[in-house]
């Protein structure tokens, strides 16, 4: 049967769909230049990269990055969406990306896309790989039993990405004929087949998404009531998914192998021997402290020295440019507006972004990149199971340290709302690198190195009874889990500054407008004064309950623009630069304490409520300062009768 | 007679577990079992207390992993005795399921063991249901140690977006697995088809294969 690709003048969109840790953001890449949007598939929070091809034979063809997927069916949001896009939205060519080490696999979601019978183009990728583990592919014949072309690639060094380009037109301007090999199932289910295309009258592709559980299709199929009455019938032995599960999984196994070549494995490689190393948990676990004390210190240490750099510049050289363009405006308070969103507002940006978010950005693309991020959930999940949540919050937790906008993103890859809103919370109480820059700058620098640790303990402490505590409340089904653990492999450094890139560009997005507008509205508030007349109500109960000046009080609404900024308008505020000139130790932990859990930060709030809805950020806000006021509270009384710090 | 009612109960609540895939209620055994639902409450109360069943009440009845063992071999030898019955002493088709249904409660453990070598270890009863002899040789994909081998025969994950992601990975009956590595009451990770997957704890327990 010749295909007609209906989609022509359509949608002259490409698509890329794979498993995850295929490499398919690599070849994206290698399709597109820098200029990258990054959206919503609506009514989601998935996020779906696009940008236009910009090769030698396919220019300015837009160009979609779909997330991972193993199946069609949606049994994640993420897989949904890549469902709902092919569906609905009906792409000229799909890209399909298969990894040679692993064929069979992969296949399953290949097979799925061609029983549909959607222009499907396979890259195949880490063919080198796949030859030095002994694996030989012959792609024609693969490319003769499916039906669809098939191209090898390199999607690290681009090599076959212009043959890909080159069949991709072709597909486009209907140029190749397609011939769709059919998966043939097991007999008893090839007669239910039948008899249900028969019944329903639907198209048989269409039968089997239904029957794979593939929910979208619900509303094609017709006289569904009875098909679960003809199915019980025929007797299966296992559940009707799992059946056309295996049958699949056979059928790619049985294409895999008649495509493949295997000659004797050699030896294993020393990133194998390094892939053991790391998972075994007596050796893994130390592997993992030093990765997480290497991610700290890079962080603290680097971070610091870059974001004093970028102060210094930006108030020695951008500020003063800035200040007197802006003074050239008549009006006083356009003025002051623009100082505090231009001066205040971007230096706050500019002096988190630059140094730490891209910093840690960078560390983080590289452990996604070699694939050792699945290890650190495996040697973490029995920890998190304790919280009844599973290893893959692990991941979402340790960007939290970093800075909590991006890790509250990542939560994304968590399939249970249950598990995403407990990791969510969680991390608006986990001490990013801001709220370090002040335990570091107050209380290690004046009061001692051992009580900021001791605030990461109680830190630590309320993590594990709040995670407890939910863990135990919150409704919802405790699920697992599962993991592909890819194997470490050496990531491309163009790659990880491209996604380093993109990350940032999104938070810039997401963090700067807001930053802007907070810094005009309390710098404005400051200006008049206020930010006094707001805080004097509840400046009295501060004072009782932590034992704070007022001018305190103030600092800490500072402190939601960007965290530590509460530290640097309390240097302000007191007029020295030894604030135990100004506040006893114990004022000082309590300061910190407090300003380590205390409301999540503006840009934080953001993507809150795009994330849980604004209720439940209310309340995720308000039980912060709860949970800090009340600790305050506790440590301003206790510590004295201890005679700790008094 | 007290054991041989607890044995029916088993066995029923098995049967209806297994078509229904969930907890079966207390009225649903009532009805199957011909009884009141005062006697379902009271048995099941009995057999809760030996550990053969969990249960909320009046809502939800669920065999323990004892309980269903225990109801695995009453059927097993129910259905040997089944083949013994029409192959070797000739009785009618008809006749042997309330015949072999008496006998089950008698018969011991090795008469029953002999029996199914001289019906040279039927796969299926005369009826064409399984024997879930098989099943007596399937454990937990936890209790498989590291380095060894297993076969999946089936899985019992009840929520739906799970068992796909599962499926969708490979582990389908019939797939052939190995445990690389294992964190004593933690994950696993396992290779399958050359490739390499880690499973929380709680999934392993509810994916059940045979060692090779």
């Amino acid at each position: 049967m010749r295909y007609q690709n209906n989609f022509l003048g359509k949608e002259k969109e490409i698509v890329l769909v794979g498993n995850p840790n295929v490499g398919k953001s690599c070849l994206f890449n290698q399709f597109t230049g820098i200029g990258t949007i990054i959206s919503n598939y609506p009514g989601t929070t998935v996020e779906i990269i696009s940008g236009f091809t910009n090769l030698k034979h396919l220019k300015n063809i837009k160009i979609t990055d779909l997330p991972g997927a193993y199946s069609l069916i949606g049994s994640s949001p993420d897989e949904s969406v890549t469902r709902d896009y092919i569906f609905s939205k009906k792409p000229g060519v799909i890209i399909n990306i298969l990894d040679t080490t692993n064929l069979s696999r992969h296949l399953y979601l290949t097979l799925q896309l061609i029983e549909n019978k959607l222009p499907v183009v396979i890259a195949l990728n880490f063919i080198e790989e796949a030859n030095s583990d002994g694996i030989i592919i012959d792609s024609k014949k693969l490319s003769q039993i499916l039906g669809v072309p098939v191209v090898e690639v390199n999607c690290l060094n681009g090599k076959g990405v212009d043959r890909l380009a080159e069949i991709c037109e072709m597909v486009i301007e209907n140029k190749f004929e397609f011939k769709f090999y059919s998966p043939q199932y097991s007999k008893k289910i090839e007669a239910l087949l039948s008899e249900l295309i028969s019944f329903t009258g639907n198209e048989r592709q269409d039968i089997i998404r239904f029957l794979e559980g593939d929910s979208g299709i619900w509303p094609r199929i017709k006289r569904k009531g009875r098909i679960y009455n003809i199915i019980r019938s025929y007797h299966l032995e296992h559940s009707i998914e799992t059946e056309i599960s295996k049958d699949k999984h056979v059928i790619a196994l049985s294409i895999a192998k008649e495509s493949t070549k295997i000659t004797k494995k050699t030896n294993k490689s020393y990133l194998e021997k390094l892939s053991d190393i790391t998972i075994k948990p007596k050796t893994g676990i130390p592997i993992l402290v030093f990765v997480l004390a290497f991610i700290f210190f890079f962080l603290f240490v680097l971070g610091a020295k870059f974001e004093r750099l970028i102060v210094i510049t930006f108030q020695g050289y951008i500020a003063p440019v800035f200040q007197s363009l802006i003074n050239l405006i008549p009006l006083p308070i356009v003025r002051r507006i623009l100082t505090h969103g231009f001066i205040t507002g971007i230096e706050a940006g500019l002096s988190i972004a630059i140094p730490y978010i891209s910093i840690f950005y960078f560390i983080i693309s590289i452990l996604e990149d070699s694939g050792y991020l699945p290890r650190v959930a495996y040697l973490l999940d029995r920890v998190m199971h304790k919280l009844k949540l599973h290893g893959n919050s692990i991941i979402p937790l340790i960007l939290g340290f970093g800075c909590n906008v991006p890790a509250i993103l990542s939560a994304r890859v968590l399939s249970s709302w249950r598990e995403r809103l407990i990791t969510i919370t969680l991390l608006c109480l986990i001490p990013c690198s801001a709220v370090t820059a002040i335990i570091l700058g107050a209380t290690a620098k004046y009061v001692g190195f051992q009580f900021a640790l001791l605030i990461y303990f109680i830190d630590l402490i309320i993590i594990l009874s709040v995670g407890y505590i939910l863990g135990r409340t919150l409704p919802g089904e405790h699920t697992g889990l599962i993991l592909e653990m890819p194997p470490l492999r050496v990531p491309s450094l163009k790659n990880i500054i491209k996604k380093t890139w993109i990350r940032l560009k999104d938070f810039v997005y997401i963090a700067f407008p807001l930053l802007i507008a907070g810094a005009v509205v309390i710098g404005l508030l400051n200006d008049y004064n206020l930010l006094l007349y707001i805080v004097k109500p509840v400046s009295p109960f501060f004072k009782y309950v932590l034992n704070l000046p007022e001018q305190v009080i103030i600092t800490l609404i500072f402190g939601i623009l960007r965290k530590e900024m509460a530290l640097e308008m309390l240097v302000v505020l007191s007029g020295s630069t030894n604030l135990l000139e100004f506040l006893t130790p114990l004022q000082i932990f309590v300061f910190s304490l407090v300003t380590s859990i205390y409301i999540p930060c503006i840009a934080t709030i953001a993507v809150l409520l795009k994330e849980v809805g604004w209720k439940r950020t209310v309340y995720i806000t308000l039980a912060t300062i709860v949970i800090a006021v009340t600790l305050g509270s506790i440590v301003t009384r206790l510590f004295p009768i201890l005679g700790i710090l008094s | 007679m007290e054991s041989i009612k607890k044995g029916d109960y088993l066995k029923t609540i098995y049967h209806l577990q297994k078509n229904k895939n969930r907890a079966i209620k207390s009225v649903e055994l009532a009805k199957d079992l011909g009884v009141s639902k005062a006697s379902v409450n009271e048995m099941i109360k009995k057999l809760a207390n030996s550990g053969l069943v969990e249960y909320k009440r009046y809502t939800s009845i669920n065999l323990t992993k004892r309980g269903i063992r225990e109801a695995e071999r009453i059927v097993y030898k129910h259905k040997i005795l089944e083949g013994f019955l029409l192959n070797i002493l000739g009785i009618k088709k008809s006749k042997i399921h309330s015949e072999a249904h008496k006998l089950e409660h008698d018969f011991s453990d090795d008469s029953i063991k002999k029996l199914e070598k001289i019906l040279k270890k039927p796969e299926t009863c005369p009826h064409g249901d399984r024997i879930p002899d098989k099943d007596k040789e399937a454990c937990l994909l936890d209790s498989v140690g590291i380095g060894e081998k297993a076969e999946i025969l089936f899985t019992k994950i009840k929520n739906k977006k799970i068992l796909e992601k599962v499926n969708s990975l490979g582990f389908v009956p019939n797939t052939k697995i190995k445990v690389l590595n294992k964190i004593r009451n933690g994950p696993i990770e396992l290779s399958l088809k050359n490739c390499k997957i880690a499973l929380g704890k709680s999934i392993c327990r509810q994916i059940y294969v045979k060692k090779i």
